[in-house]
């Protein structure tokens, strides 16, 4: 043999080395494991927050009315399909002649057949939860009910027009229940509306307080966070985070181009 | 002693010199850099997937907002910071018409005004540049975050009654040099019509 092999000192250098290059592989690896683990969590947290705001953006787009709005939950009425003749009620009295208004002291009703679309986190703080879908805290769901939502004029707005709608809760029928999304931390609405004489966006609670001022609500600005802790202090939070305005088309529509669209939709003279 | 003389002369190799190890050792160590690429390659585009959902509906609800607003008012916009109100002051001062509206629609229900509530997710500050962690963000704001998004308008006219409009969002995911490079962007295209007779004519 020509060589005598390695020296103590070249060993304890080697081993030294491979010291050195371990630990940076094993933290690597570690360090690894949080990084994928902290985009696994990223990636759930997008998905849902996607999935609420997708299925919203469709629901208030395509909104005739938003009922019962709250910070913490939002109800809309969206169209379901073109208003139905069979469903109209209207003024068949021989002795009250005020067609097409008045049937014996009654409103002609026109039904629009919707879909209630309701969404809501679920908090063990809120009382006044109705969904189906509830349980885990920071469940966003969105619950869909078919019915119909009735349009009418009141005696006492201006004649022929319809300005009251009310919907027949006992009558609704589900159609779909979801849990959107999960470990949602934050999701909260404010709704504006347009005010009936200036056409100008106010807050809803500048357009009113009362019941009869939903109907005027146009906008919605959603502030939705979800967040997916650790138990280590130490480590960042996988969190996701969307603050934006959806608005109804049909209220756009009305507020730009009143003396069409919502003439057309509202008068009952047409 | 004889029997281990006869071993050692079958062994195929006579050891490895302290040059062999290092290179080994430098070779395992680079073969290291491609899987801490791929591991934070990860990262980035989780980030990048949030970013690009999050300049999706910047695109959208402007969209939106500018068909909300009277026709005439619809003009081009150079690059804002998003920051501030979600719904601006200005939004709200847009008056359509000078009075004489339609009547009063009501809707029977629970109404619940204003805003309140809520706990803040993220903080002022994500260390970074292009987020100006002095810049307060309350209740109704775009969060922290918004500040490394910017939104153009770009509004051009259309034959007689329409206007097409261009809604461009650029976000800087590192710093000021993103914003050279104009590397990351969003835009969203469509036209909108003037539905007035007059614009008939």
């Amino acid at each position: 043999m020509k060589k005598k092999g390695m020296t103590l000192v070249e060993i304890l250098m080697i081993s030294g080395l491979l010291v050195l290059i371990l630990s940076q592989v094993i933290s690597l690896g570690t360090e690894g494991q949080y990084i994928m683990d902290e985009s696994s969590k990223m990636i759930q947290l997008q998905n849902g927050i996607r999935a609420v705001l997708e299925n919203m953006v469709q629901d208030v787009n395509a909104a005739v009315a938003f009922v019962s709005p709250q910070n913490q939950q939002m109800t809309v009425a969206r169209y379901k399909g073109p208003v139905d003749d069979d469903l109209f009620a209207l003024n068949l009295s021989t002795s009250n002649i005020t067609f097409p208004y008045y049937l014996e002291g009654g409103a002609t009703v026109v039904k629009h057949p919707v879909l209630f679309v309701e969404y809501q986190v679920s908090n063990p703080d809120n009382t006044n939860q109705n969904s189906l879908v509830g349980g885990t805290e920071g469940r966003v769901s969105r619950v869909a009910k078919e019915g119909v939502l009735e349009a009418f004029d009141s005696p006492e707005g201006m004649p022929y027009f319809i300005d009251q709608y009310n919907v027949n809760l006992e009558a609704l029928t589900l159609v779909a229940k979801r849990v959107l999304a999960e470990k949602v931390s934050k999701f909260q609405m404010e709704y504006y509306g347009y005010n009936d004489q200036t056409g100008q966006l106010m807050s809803a609670g500048e357009v009113g307080t009362d019941a009869g001022s939903n109907a005027l609500i146009a906008m919605v600005h959603v502030h939705i966070a979800a967040e997916d802790p650790y138990e280590r202090e130490t480590r960042r939070t996988p969190t996701m985070e969307i603050a934006t305005k959806i608005w109804s088309y049909r209220h756009i529509m009305e507020n730009k181009y009143p003396e069409y669209f919502g003439h057309l939709d509202r008068d009952l003279r047409f | 002693m004889k029997a281990h003389t006869k071993f050692s002369t079958f062994l195929p190799f006579k050891g490895i010199t302290m040059l062999e190890v290092v290179i080994v050792m430098g070779i395992l160590a680079l073969a290291i850099i491609p899987i801490y690429q791929n591991i934070f390659s990860t990262r980035i585009n989780v980030t990048r997937a949030r970013f690009s959902y999050i300049a999706l509906h910047l695109a959208r609800e402007k969209m939106e907002e500018l068909m909300s607003i009277p026709y005439d008012e619809l003009k081009s916009r150079a690059y804002e910071k998003v920051s501030g109100p979600v719904v601006s002051q200005e939004l709200l001062e847009i008056s359509p018409r000078g009075g004489g509206g339609k009547t009063n629609t009501t809707v029977g229900g629970v109404f619940g005004g204003g805003f309140s509530g809520g706990n803040r997710v993220v903080p002022g500050s994500a260390g970074l540049g292009v987020i100006d962690s002095s810049i307060s963000v309350g209740e109704g704001d775009y969060p922290a975050e918004y500040q490394r998004f910017e939104r153009r308008v770009e509004v051009k006219k259309k034959g007689k009654r329409f206007k097409h409009v261009r809604v461009t969002i650029r976000w800087f995911e590192k710093g000021a040099n993103d914003k050279t490079e104009n590397k990351y962007m969003y835009q969203m295209n469509t036209l909108i019509a003037n539905h007035h007779l007059s614009a008939y004519k």
